[in-house]
């Protein structure tokens, strides 16, 4: 039988969300979780402990990056794919500095996220 | 494409209405070109001439081409180059302008040549105009901006028109505006700090903010509804993330801060933009700009 995945889906937009949340509705998950801000990010990773977090930069009250340095803190293992529209050479550089798995430029295409996530599942999505 | 750019300036200028240039618009795709138009506007006839043929023809059941010939308005060679051109919608729509009675044919004539001069584009960005070549458009268009800020604007402009080409409609209008009233309309605003501070927004009706949402994030129209302001906002979002990438590459590092919305951006504090581009859409107008800020 198929392994089912829980994902955590970290963005302030609705739309984004949705959207992302409709990709991976066709991968292998059986829960997905969502959080509208950095500082709900780190406690719902705490409260589900997902296989994956898909962590936007920009959001209020904490910004992705920090979300995923205390995620990254409470959980070394975590598997967080920094998710945003703004792919500059100096968030990249702080996301990849503070452990993210990978990074997925907005707008969000089905078949990249889920080659994205079959990719960080590698091994246990099969 | 061209025929969205002209149709702006002819907004602009006064010379159509909203509602006219519309309906205008959307009589495109029935409208038959008529030789004495094409010839016009490819200056082989002037437009007395066209004038006289086209009043001739009602009086003899004749072509038009024929009559031109045989005044020697048109070579046979001219009359076949006009055949086989390809259809040009922005001398369609100076066509139906015309047969309205909203334009005569000197006007169009004039006003298509005052475009030219006043759109700041080479003869060979307006060829490339025409050939709807879009990155040409945007930077030929943009490129005759003025005012502080006027490189980051102007690059600001480009990357969220190149957004809705890409996600909203192939065939989109821009030109500079100084002021406009926006009450009424809802609009979004971010702001972007870094070496400067950059502040966008757009604003428009609820139906052409819905239409930005569906088409720019796959989702159905309903959804979009359902989701309200956080649709299309998320589209200027888009956009400026894409602004920053661009400006990232360049070397340049700005730091995007979240959205927020702008309940009403006259009193807001957000002042006038630097640049403030309508955007001729499908459903209406959308208004965009963006100021720019040296900290």
């Amino acid at each position: 039988m198929e392994k089912k995945f829980t994902a955590l889906i970290c963005d302030d937009s609705a739309v984004v969300r949705k959207v992302l949340c409709r990709h991976l509705s066709d991968g292998p998950f059986k829960e997905v979780h969502e959080a509208t801000d950095g500082v709900q990010a780190v406690e719902m990773y705490r409260l589900h402990r997902p296989d994956i977090v898909f962590m936007d930069i920009v959001m209020p009250r904490k910004t992705g990056i920090e979300a995923l340095c205390e995620i990254r803190e409470h959980d070394p293992a975590a598997r967080v794919v920094m998710a945003s529209s703004t792919g500059t050479t100096r968030n990249l550089k702080a996301a990849i500095d503070a452990g993210a798995a990978d990074f997925i430029q907005k707008p969000f295409e089905r078949d990249a996220v889920l080659a994205l996530v079959r990719r960080i599942l590698e091994g246990e999505w099969e | 494409m061209f025929s969205r750019l002209f149709g702006q300036f002819l907004l602009q200028e006064g010379v159509v209405s909203a509602s006219a240039l519309s309906s205008a618009m959307g009589r495109l795709g029935e409208v038959r070109p008529l030789i004495g138009m094409l010839a016009l506007a490819q200056g082989f006839m002037t437009p007395a001439q066209v004038v006289e043929v086209s009043a001739a023809q009602k009086k003899v059941d004749r072509r038009f081409g024929e009559l031109a010939i045989e005044r020697g308005y048109l070579t046979v060679q001219q009359l076949e180059s006009i055949i086989s051109a390809q259809k040009s919608e922005h001398v369609l729509l100076g066509q139906i302008l015309v047969q309205d009675g909203i334009l005569s044919h000197e006007g169009f004539l004039r006003v298509l040549d005052s475009y030219r001069r006043q759109s700041g584009l080479t003869d060979e960005g307006f060829e490339a105009v025409k050939a709807n070549d879009v990155d040409a458009v945007v930077r030929s268009v943009l490129s005759g901006r003025r005012g502080p800020g006027r490189a980051l604007a102007v690059e600001w402009g480009v990357v969220f028109m190149k957004s809705l080409v890409r996600f909203v409609d192939p065939g989109v209008a821009i030109d500079p505006l100084a002021e406009a009233d926006y009450k009424g309309l809802r609009g979004f605003v971010q702001r972007i700090s870094g070496d400067q501070r950059l502040t966008a927004f757009m604003a428009a009706d609820d139906d052409v903010l819905t239409d930005v949402a569906t088409r720019s994030s796959g989702l159905d129209e309903e959804t979009a509804r359902e989701l309200g302001p956080d649709a299309a906002g998320e589209f200027l979002n888009l956009a400026n993330g894409l602004f920053t990438v661009n400006c990232s590459d360049e070397g340049i590092e700005l730091d995007m801060m979240p959205q927020e919305t702008a309940p009403s951006m006259g009193s807001s504090g957000i002042g006038e933009p630097d640049a403030l581009l309508p955007f001729l859409l499908p459903r209406g107008i959308l208004w965009a700009g963006c100021r720019i800020e040296r900290r």
